[in-house]
């Protein structure tokens, strides 16, 4: 199974701005993390390419992170889409901001970005057993909270 | 972007099919006017590197004609093609896509999209040997746009469309011309008349119009049709 | 995790629209795949013919062996023929078929193609006489010279004769003529059926036949490598 760069972008530009919340920052690091993964030639088609792919996004995030960045902070509060399910996104939103950033960073890998548990071992540093723990963790806390307030 | 193409020839034993052409063509649509005979195929073959030139190069940009960079941004429809029996439309350019280098996922999707640009989705799981010849013209063009190529070769590609297909047809070419380089030829002149800024005259092997045309300089048809009319007079 | 539950995160985690992502896809230098990726995509492109007949006639060999061992060599020798027709007959699939012309103009252009299918049949085939061969000398009591003979011998020359013709007949009845070679070949072979040696037989002289043989093969899939390009083009033209 190779990358398909098509399929690809949207999820690490989602997994950027996860990071960042800096739309043209995102970005930036999202087609920078591509040009890398095609600059080397060992993992292109291996069955790692996807998580050589993340790791890349991961550690450029992570240096973006320590950069001054330039962007007005208004842009970080921008929000998308609004619509009927808006209240819902922001309860969920507000909800999720009361995990830990490893623990989101973990639900929106494996569930929305549908990550292999495999390639999420990799690119986290942890075992099966950890990814399979933390995310149910992870899990029964949002449950909770989500479970005090009313949705229907 | 560029297509240099310097004192291309080609010759067989004593005749001269393409005779020493020289072209510069930048993004845009080239019509390539000729009688059948005149050299208009062979000198797309040479384009594609599917025929050997005698003399002079083809270049796109920096990468000589023989190369693999060159290929990869070319796309081609021949007069006439043919398929491995038992084809499916899909077959085909999941096979082409192949050949083309894109991995399987993004051959699908790639198919996917230009059956629906074509308008040939309801055939693209029936088998080949059953479309009509217009179906087919089509299934040859979306086969060229697999890697979205920036260098375009089509040989006759009007030939079979019925005139609703041909409209659409020559929106497409519009839109491919604005970014790319689309060079298409024809021995019908209204084709030309609706699709290309350029037009390239062929006669023996011979460039003998290059340019754009339009109304001031007359009809088109008449200027073609009094080119060989001096041949016969001759 | 029910399908409810992954929505809410979907949208939870949703960005802002990509702004620059079709310009940035088109302009991608997605690199070349690797050559051994591209042989591997061919496989599935082999007709179901060639490997009916390869596992044929190792079926049938194999029952030869233990059933009715003095017939072993005849029967197989003779079936060796068409083995080798399908193998040439997928080299020259594609001007056959019409093909050429859009295979040639892709990235992988039809040397790759050919090389390609050349080295999927030959890995196939040499699986098939590298077995044949012992085979011989086990059941009919042949020395190792005698199988090899044998068996290259009738995969050799029809290999070169069905070459040969197919760059000097053009379409479809290249298969009939090809097919008609092996039929030739099967059939003087069947007409010494219980005498696979011939009397006068000799090891050296019979592996000088082998060695030419197998360099006649390789030049002549050599020139189907460097002759496929010009060949169907100059047939057109000069007829």
């Amino acid at each position: 199974m190779s990358m398909d760069p098509e399929e690809q972008y949207d999820k690490i530009y989602r997994y950027c701005w996860f990071h960042l919340h800096q739309r043209e920052l995102a970005e930036d690091i999202t087609q920078e993390t591509f040009l890398r993964f095609y600059a080397q030639t060992s993992y292109r088609e291996s069955g790692k390419a996807i998580r050589y792919l993340y790791t890349i996004a991961r550690n450029l995030c992570i240096d973006a992170y320590r950069a001054p960045s330039a962007e007005p902070l208004s842009e970080s509060l921008e929000q998308p889409d609004p619509s009927d399910e808006t209240l819902t996104r922001i309860g969920i939103q507000r909800a999720l901001s009361q995990l830990t950033q490893e623990e989101q960073e973990l639900l929106l890998l494996r569930y929305v970005n549908e990550l292999s548990v495999s390639d999420l071992c990799d690119l986290l540093g942890v075992s099966r057993f950890a990814v399979y723990r933390k995310t149910r963790q992870a899990l029964k806390k949002l449950r909770n909270i989500l479970g005090e307030e009313d949705f229907s | 972007m560029e297509l240099r193409i310097n004192q291309l020839k080609k010759q067989y034993k004593n005749r001269t099919v393409v005779d020493n052409v020289s072209l510069c063509l930048s993004p845009g649509v080239y019509g390539l006017l000729g009688a059948n005979g005149a050299g208009k195929t062979t000198l797309m073959r040479m384009l594609c590197g599917i025929l050997q030139p005698s003399g002079g190069t083809v270049r796109f940009d920096r990468y000589d004609v023989t190369t693999e960079e060159y290929r990869s941004v070319l796309g081609y429809l021949p007069q006439d093609f043919g398929y491995y029996p038992d084809f499916t439309g899909m077959d085909f350019l999941l096979y082409l896509s192949a050949l083309k280098g894109l991995d399987r996922t993004q051959a699908k999707r790639r198919a996917a999209e230009l059956f629906q640009l074509v308008s040939l989705e309801e055939q693209a799981n029936r088998k080949i040997k059953t479309y009509s010849g217009g179906m087919k013209q089509r299934l040859g063009i979306a086969q060229a746009l697999l890697n979205r190529p920036k260098l375009l070769v089509l040989d006759e590609p009007t030939a079979g469309l019925d005139p609703k297909e041909r409209v659409r047809f020559r929106e497409l070419i519009a839109a491919l011309g604005k970014e790319n380089i689309v060079l298409l030829s024809t021995h019908i002149v209204s084709d030309i008349e609706h699709i290309a800024d350029i037009v390239l005259m062929m006669k023996d092997g011979r460039i003998i119009y290059n340019g754009a045309w339009d109304d001031s300089r007359g009809d088109l048809e008449a200027f073609y049709l009094s080119q060989f009319e001096e041949e016969e007079t001759q | 995790m029910n399908q409810r539950e992954k929505s809410w995160l979907q949208q939870a985690f949703a960005a802002p629209p990509p702004q620059r992502r079709e310009v940035f896809l088109r302009k991608l230098p997605t690199p070349a795949i690797r050559s051994t990726t591209f042989v591997f995509t061919q496989i599935r492109y082999i007709r179901r013919t060639v490997w009916a007949a390869s596992t044929l006639v190792f079926a049938a060999a194999l029952l030869c062996a233990y059933m009715m061992p003095e017939h072993l060599v005849g029967l197989t020798s003779a079936l060796l023929p068409f083995v080798a027709v399908t193998a040439v007959s997928e080299s020259t699939r594609s001007e056959v078929c019409g093909m050429s012309e859009l295979e040639t103009a892709s990235r992988f252009s039809r040397k790759s193609l050919l090389f390609a299918r050349l080295t999927i049949l030959g890995i196939l085939h040499g699986i098939l006489l590298a077995f044949l061969i012992p085979l011989f000398g086990r059941f009919a009591m042949l020395s190792l010279v005698q199988s090899g003979t044998q068996v290259l011998i009738p995969y050799l020359l029809t290999t070169i004769l069905c070459l040969h013709v197919s760059r000097h007949v053009a379409g479809r009845e290249t298969s009939y003529l090809c097919t008609t070679v092996a039929a030739l070949i099967s059939g003087s072979i069947l007409i010494q059926w219980d005498t696979p040696l011939p009397l006068w037989w000799a090891d050296a002289p019979m592996l000088l036949i082998v060695l030419a043989l197998a360099v006649l093969t390789v030049l002549e899939y050599r020139k189907q490598l460097t002759n496929s390009e010009e060949f169907l083009w100059n047939y057109e033209l000069t007829n």
